[in-house]
């Protein structure tokens, strides 16, 4: 079913409740603004035509039911209203939690991993440049890339804009709203920001074309297709490869002249990269948070007493950590915790460094002088 | 017996010689099918259209998409929270909550009657479906007032599986529903309850904890690979080989 | 308010190799003034002059690199004449501190007599204030905003515009003051014991009046000493502290020490963590670091910073049992009410 078909469902039964309160308009605190009934500005608000001929057919089924069963009318009628009907996610149940703490004494995770196994990853291109699509067990992330010739920031002449955007759209889950950030939202794009953008992966400085007037502005963008636990490890990898893919249009800057070729005149060039950071997530489970767990799923995340975020590249440099919280866990562990992951990051790290080869042989036809070739291929 | 065949869209029509005829029954329309009167039966899914002869009914199998609750459907639900006279129960993600009375429950009064906090989980059956109206559970059978298994579930692990699987898995008949982990697993010896919600969820119980996370990835395994017998018997032999 | 200089008493065995080296340097500095200037004992034995050109040197190629690392801070001084290539000589930092030194603790609590509790926090040149309300009823909007998280604290962060260098304009969306705000709250909401307030809430609002560095660390003592004022039961201190390394990210140096407690000037240079951890403990509640550092530094850092909050506590513990016996002085509680005191108050009674 539609979403807006969903929407004017409950609306329509929160209405339908309204009516049968004896008519008492519902008390403002208790209606969410995103409610068509008060809120006409909401995209998904019927027009005021359709609300009233709604109004007809709430009246009409109000009557209905009476006449069916006056007693379940009386039921309904001491039902309270929900405070907000806002779609929520569904949290996981005490059963559940209780099964995952547990399992996890006794060495079990629910689908069949060590503790410090990371489930498959898998790493694609699409036809463009620049677009790469992560799946770690059953997240999905895509990220895509692109540039633009803008004026530089007037405090930074030198330095090329470069951006990153997260979203995570109602595709992923009804409980994510585009144009509101939520906090798993603002702290995935920090993550990112932290470790790809601070961390100087990227040289900006490349990006300038004429100080304090022209320059690159890359941006990446983040699309959540699917959410299935430890999205900031899944991001950072598609926002990494994406990057490494893409190939800017060729430029050439003659005095005050910039040119900026297509792909046909002169071959695309890569960004000037300079390290490749990839992020690692612990999660952490006990009543110390004394198990330490890697990559942990939706829900395990749910269970988590906290978590732990370290940022590598195959170097050995952290980029950036971030336990933001949670219960406390010993020092030591959060160093252990570093080490693993410093092994996990070379894997990672080798496997895009195959996966963008790859794409790149798939790629090459021979390079320019095998596209200007004049002859046909030949039949051997 | 039930036959398939019959791939089918939403609106279109399906051929009246299809449709099973029973001197004595009334056809029983099942879910994805809807009653347009006079006299024309549309599905409003696309799937396979099935028939029962001896029941006299006609149903559309299809996977995906959201859980419609339908009366007599057997859910598990996850309560919300309690008001009034009734429990507040999850039975799908993202749908408004439906509700489950107090007394909805085995021979009980109001002082004797479960305590579930929020975040518990309950077997019910959906009493009342009607699309303009918050769904009812119950977990007592009106005309007999037995619970016949329904009630609150202890312990045990939650597995979430597609639509369809979870249809196939409450088919009485195992040349239908083609679902033959559970019996292969049985057979292993491995102890375990399961009880199946046709919301989706699929719960495991009873055994050790092992036990129960081997019952469900084989479950998830099947369902999220599509799984044929053969292929299910591979994943259930591949599954033991582990565990010892 | 120095906290005396003392080798670090290392939880971690591992760290015990290189705590044994700054130890020993220090030593040898204190016998003299003069000695100030001598070269430490680890040292390459090179002559001092050429030492110093060759780590100048080092430390220029250091910072091209590390401007384009911190190149959207927001108060980033084009020349920025830190010079850390001294340090390696005499053991001073830029404001005159050893490695393990922190700078001047002063707080205040019960400074906003219309609140439930009050603190008032520097470290150093960093001022923060922190206002507790609460606990108090779960308004219906909060309850269904954070029903997943059932959070009890809520914190607030607003930095006033003419608290760093550069006049900034507040922003209500700033990301990293948000990612602050919801790293205080995640590492308070577990010490504070929230199964005594369901369906409650205690709103926390830390402003900002001065920033020089360890800006995250002052926030969360600041919170700490509000809790502990308005009386909410928690299971120990949260306290935290900077700590960083006076190595750029080039693997060989080898030299480096790590530093605690950074002031904002070392923080735009040098690679550093914000550390909090519960109590006197060795457990960390939270650990943030957003500069580019070798891991093999990492351990030192830590366990400087999770010492450092050890002192930290001490700090903050002698600032809460001095108001409390205060105002038991002054008549301002009735005997027998602990304000966030233990057995001292105790046995005062009797």
């Amino acid at each position: 079913m539609e979403k807006g078909t969903v929407e004017l469902q409950v609306w329509h039964q929160k209405f339908l409740r309204y009516l049968a309160c004896e008519g008492s308009p519902p008390a403002p605190g208790r209606i969410s603004s995103r409610d068509p009934l008060h809120d006409k500005s909401s995209s998904h608000s019927p027009s005021s035509g359709a609300s009233q001929s709604w109004f007809a057919i709430g009246i009409a089924l109000i009557f209905s039911s009476f006449l069916k069963s006056p007693d379940k009318l009386n039921s309904e009628t001491q039902i309270p209203l929900p405070a907000v009907n806002m779609p929520r996610e569904a949290e996981i149940s005490t059963n559940e939690k209780q099964f995952l703490k547990t399992a996890l004494t006794e060495n079990v995770r629910i689908d069949g991993r060590l503790f410090e196994q990371y489930r498959p990853l898998s790493l694609g291109f699409g036809e463009e440049f620049g677009v790469a699509e992560v799946e770690l067990g059953k997240t999905r992330i895509l990220a895509k890339v692109s540039a633009e010739v803008t004026v530089p920031y007037a405090d930074r002449p030198f330095d090329g804009i470069f951006q990153i955007v997260t979203e995570l759209s109602p595709m992923v889950s009804p409980a994510f709203e585009v144009n509101r950030p939520t906090e798993t939202e603002v702290l995935l794009s920090r993550l990112l920001e932290k470790t790809v953008r601070r961390s100087g992966a990227l040289d900006t400085e490349s990006l300038c074309l004429m100080a304090g007037k022209k320059c690159w502005a890359v941006r990446v963008d983040v699309h959540v297709l699917s959410h299935d636990g430890n999205l900031v490890d899944a991001a950072c990898v598609a926002v990494v490869a994406a990057l490494r893919h893409f190939r800017k249009p060729d430029t050439s800057v003659e005095g005050e002249m910039v040119t900026v070729y297509t792909a046909a005149e002169r071959e695309p060039t890569p960004l000037s990269w300079l390290h490749s950071p990839y992020c690692v997530t612990w999660s952490f489970y006990g009543e110390e948070g004394e198990m330490a767990l890697l990559d942990a799923s939706w829900k395990e995340e749910q269970v988590q007493v906290a978590s732990f975020t370290v940022s590598l590249n195959r170097h050995g440099e952290v980029c950036q950590i971030a336990k933001l919280g949670g219960v406390a866990v010993d020092a030591v562990l959060l160093l252990k915790c570093t080490a693993g992951a410093t092994v996990e990051v070379k894997r990672i790290s080798e496997m895009v460094d195959q996966k963008l080869e790859e794409d790149a042989k798939r790629r090459d036809k021979g390079g320019l002088m095998a596209e200007l070739r004049a002859e046909n291929e030949r039949e051997s | 017996m039930a036959e398939e065949g019959l791939f089918v869209l939403p609106g279109d029509l399906i051929d009246p010689s299809f449709i099973p005829s029973h001197p004595k029954k009334p056809l029983r329309l099942g879910p994805g099918l809807r009653h347009i009167p006079p006299n024309s039966i549309l599905p409003t899914v696309s799937g396979q259209v099935y028939t029962d002869n001896r029941k006299n009914s006609i149903w559309v199998e299809y996977n995906g998409g959201r859980y419609v609750p339908s009366t007599n459907d057997q859910v598990i639900g996850q309560i919300q929270r309690s008001a009034g006279e009734h429990y507040y129960v999850n039975i799908a993600p993202y749908a408004s909550n439906a509700v489950l009375p107090h007394l909805a429950f085995e021979g009980v009064t109001k002082k004797t009657r479960p305590q579930l906090n929020p975040g518990a989980l309950v077997y019910a059956r959906v009493a009342l479906a009607h699309k303009h109206m918050d769904v009812e559970l119950e977990c007592v059978s009106p005309s007999t007032g037995k619970a016949d298994g329904l009630g609150p579930l202890v312990d045990g692990m939650v597995f979430n599986v597609s639509l369809g699987l979870a249809r196939r898995l409450s088919m009485s008949k195992k040349e239908n529903s083609k679902v033959i982990v559970l019996d292969l697993l049985g057979d292993a010896g491995l102890v375990f309850e399961v009880v199946v919600g046709r919301n989706g969820r699929v719960w495991i119980g009873g055994g050790s904890v092992a036990d129960t996370v081997l019952v469900g990835r084989a479950l998830t395994q099947t369902d999220e690979e599509d799984h044929g017998p053969e292929a299910q018997k591979n994943v259930v032999r591949r599954l033991l080989s582990e565990r010892k | 308010m120095l906290a005396p200089a003392k080798p670090i008493n290392c939880p971690l065995a591992s760290c015990l190799a290189w705590s044994a080296c700054p130890t020993k340097k220090f030593t040898n500095c204190s016998d003299s003034e003069l000695s100030l200037f001598r070269l430490p004992p680890s040292a390459p034995v090179t002559t001092p002059s050429t030492d110093t050109i060759n780590r100048f040197d080092l430390y220029l190629r250091a910072t091209s690199v590390l401007d384009s690392v911190f190149s959207h801070s927001p108060a980033r001084n084009v020349a920025m004449p830190l010079d850390t290539s001294t340090y390696s000589m005499a053991l001073l930092r830029v404001d005159g501190r050893r490695w393990n030194e922190l700078r001047r603790l002063h707080a205040q609590i019960r400074t906003q007599s219309a609140s439930d509790g009050s603190s008032y926090l520097e470290m150093g040149h960093t001022k923060v204030l922190c206002v507790v309300t609460g606990p108090t009823e779960k308004l219906a909007s909060q309850r269904m905003a954070s029903s997943s998280s059932s959070s009890l604290l809520d914190v607030n962060i607003s930095i006033a515009g003419f608290s760093s260098v550069d006049r900034k304009r507040p922003s209500r969306t700033d990301k990293r003051v948000s990612e602050m705000a919801f790293t205080v709250q995640q590492s308070l909401n577990k010490a504070v014991h929230a199964a005594i307030f369901p369906n409650s809430t205690i709103s926390i609002s830390l402003t900002v009046l001065s920033q020089d560095g360890s800006l995250l660390a002052s926030l969360f003592n600041a919170a700490t000493l509000a809790l502990v004022d308005a009386g909410i039961p928690m299971s120990d201190y949260v306290t935290a502290c900077t700590s960083g390394s006076t190595s750029s990210y080039a693997a060989a140096d080898d030299a480096a020490d790590p530093l605690l407690d950074l002031n904002r000037q070392e923080e735009q240079e040098l690679p550093f963590l914000t550390v909090a951890t519960l109590g006197g403990s060795d457990r960390v509640c939270a650990l943030v670091c957003e500069s580019r550092v070798q891991v093999s530094r990492l351990e030192g850092m830590l366990a400087v910073g999770v010492d450092g909050c050890k002192q930290v506590r001490t700090l903050l513990d002698r600032v809460i049992r001095e108001r409390g016996a205060k105002m038991i002085e002054e008549g301002a509680i009735a005997r027998g009410d602990v304000v966030g005191a233990g057995d001292e108050m105790d046995t005062e009674e009797d």
